[in-house]
């Protein structure tokens, strides 16, 4: 009796031996083209100055030669935390192409300085939140059939929508983008799990400001996460 | 129908406190039982006279055309509907007891400290305007000259203020002064209805601004008006209180345009209306850069007590909506 169980127990390891190659055979190795990564990652977002204004007055000429300032402000959209997620396709073992999407709310905030009547410096502040959708192109410099650690460049462009608290206020803009980063596979085989990191510049128009003068901004991201790859 | 005539110096027009939906700048209006009607016209053109007068440096004929420049300024803001006719010259004068509108000059050195003042005639149950003169007082010195002349007030910028209460605007605080021996001289102003004047030669004021054109606007705005602006109500308070005869500044970083309000009630509630949509700075300030009755029933508990105070949030102004809530608190001084 013992020796059929064994020799029963021999043929199904046996059998699941012969079904793992079968798979190997049929399922490359990722990334290859038409592989799929997923990521999902934290986010940090950079500020940046957000315009200045003065609300001015027409001088009495017999008064003054110049305008009067009633008081000036600056603004600041400050930095911000928020979650990046994006889905890309290889098309070839290095090159990719993938989309995403990034949500944050930045305070936009307004220091309110030199009142004309000495009302007291005040800092005014306004939640908003920000969706960049975007496109990249991403070029690995190894694929993970060589290295565990892969990494990488992108370039692309986006479209930013950024509304306030109670979305009475849309903004939209556009944004380019240029960085790079690093994938570090914890897996191999044809399904594969493991940490990305990635920092980029984005240079975006018509991003929130205080003087609308849509204005280019320079906005350093830096996102950390999770990948799958398959 | 029941008719009143109100002769009065516009700095001294009472200015009454409003239903919330009325109330962005001042807009002259009466009591009707315990309603409040602005005052306005309701049939146009405006049909007006000019007195066939000469004074030192301006003739008859040279009001007529610095009132008709000063009324197609008025009738040039987008999306407003008004407009008014030169009838013709008349002997008349403003302060004539008659059924006309008569704009001209009158000699008044009684009123050492008035450039100008208008009247209405107007239906104490409807508050529609149905006449108005508008007196200049020829004590001064005047001129008409493009670029103004050193020493002599211009007529077209006075006339400009004038026929804006004309149409129902009362005054504006969008204005800095200072004191000085004789009384206050502006330092800046930022509306054409403030109610004191620029100095001799300028001419700095004939062009509306900001304020100004929300102001006519909300009187004579069309619907385009209302669809593309937006406004902004809320409360002014010092402990816990409502503060009546706040002066509120509603300004739009992006354009530096400014647009003013006042508390008008007791309980400190305010309503700006005219604003771009977007977002706004508020700031709350006294009304102490004009005297009291420039702007308010002396009658009314109007508190110059606190100092000028920023609100804490941006305010964003939806397009044909309203952000509410707006609560700006104010510490005494």
């Amino acid at each position: 009796m013992r020796g059929r169980i064994a020799a029963l127990a021999i043929a199904i390891l046996s059998a699941s031996s012969s079904t793992v190659l079968a798979q190997g055979f049929l399922q490359r190795e990722v990334p290859h083209a038409g592989s799929i990564e997923v990521d999902g990652s934290l986010l940090w977002t950079g500020g940046y100055s957000a315009g200045t204004a003065q609300a001015i007055e027409t001088p009495n000429p017999s008064a003054r030669n110049s305008p009067l300032t009633l008081f000036q402000s600056s603004g600041r959209l400050e930095n911000a935390f928020g979650v990046d997620a994006r889905a890309g396709v290889y098309l070839t073992g290095n090159w990719s192409i993938e989309g995403g999407v990034q949500i944050a709310k930045p305070k936009l905030t307004a220091r309110v300085t030199n009142d004309f009547e000495s009302a007291p410096d005040t800092t005014i502040e306004e939640t908003v939140t920000q969706y960049l959708f975007d496109g990249s192109v991403l070029y690995h410099f190894t694929t993970p059939a060589n290295r565990r650690v892969v990494p990488f460049v992108s370039g692309g462009g986006g479209y930013l929508r950024e509304l306030d608290t109670g979305g009475a206020a849309v903004q939209t803009g556009n944004e380019i983008h240029g960085g790079g980063g690093l994938k570090y596979w914890l897996s191999a085989g044809a399904r594969r799990v493991g940490l990305r990191v990635e920092a980029r510049v984005s240079a975006r128009t018509g991003s929130v400001d205080l003087e609308a003068t849509r204005k280019r901004r320079v906005v350093p991201t830096v996102s950390g996460g999770l990948a799958f790859l398959f | 129908m029941k008719r009143a005539l109100v002769t009065t110096c516009m700095a001294l027009v009472c200015l009454l406190a409003w239903t919330p939906t009325l109330d962005a700048y001042l807009k002259l209006g009466t009591r009707v039982g315990t309603q409040l009607v602005a005052l306005r016209w309701n049939a146009f053109p405006i049909r007006y006279f000019v007195t066939n007068r000469d004074v030192p440096g301006v003739t008859a004929q040279q009001v007529r055309d610095a009132v008709g420049r000063a009324f197609g300024t008025w009738e040039a803001v987008p999306n407003t509907s008004m407009s008014s006719q030169f009838v013709g010259f008349t002997s008349a004068t403003p302060l004539d007891n008659n059924s006309i509108s008569v704009l001209g000059f009158v000699s008044a050195p009684n009123l050492d400290r008035i450039l100008g003042s208008t009247s209405f005639t107007y239906d104490v149950v409807t508050g529609e305007i149905v006449q108005a003169d508008i007196f200049f007082n020829s004590t001064f010195a005047w001129s008409v000259s493009a670029g103004g002349e050193p020493g002599a007030y211009d007529l077209e910028s006075i006339a400009l203020h004038e026929i804006g209460h004309l149409h129902g605007l009362g005054h504006s605080a969008l204005g800095e002064t200072e004191l000085r021996a004789g009384g206050r001289r502006v330092l800046a102003a930022e509306a054409i209805m403030f109610p004191i004047a620029f100095s001799p030669g300028s001419v700095n004021a004939r062009t509306p601004r900001a304020d100004d054109i929300a102001g006519i606007s909300d009187l004579y705005g069309t619907d385009t008006f209302r669809r593309t602006t937006g406004s902004m109500s809320g409360r002014v308070t010092k402990n816990g209180a409502g503060v009546m005869g706040a002066h509120v500044i509603a300004f739009n970083p992006a354009s530096g345009h400014m647009v003013a309000g006042f508390t008008m009630s007791q309980d400190g509630s305010f309503v700006i209306a005219g604003l771009e949509p977007g977002r706004h700075l508020v700031r709350v300030e006294p009304l102490d850069d004009a005297e009291i009755d420039s702007f308010f029933d002396v009658t009314l508990n109007i508190d110059v007590n606190f100092r000028p105070a920023f609100y804490e949030r941006l305010v964003v102004v939806p397009r044909g909506s309203t952000a509410t809530n707006v609560e700006v608190r104010v510490v005494p001084k």
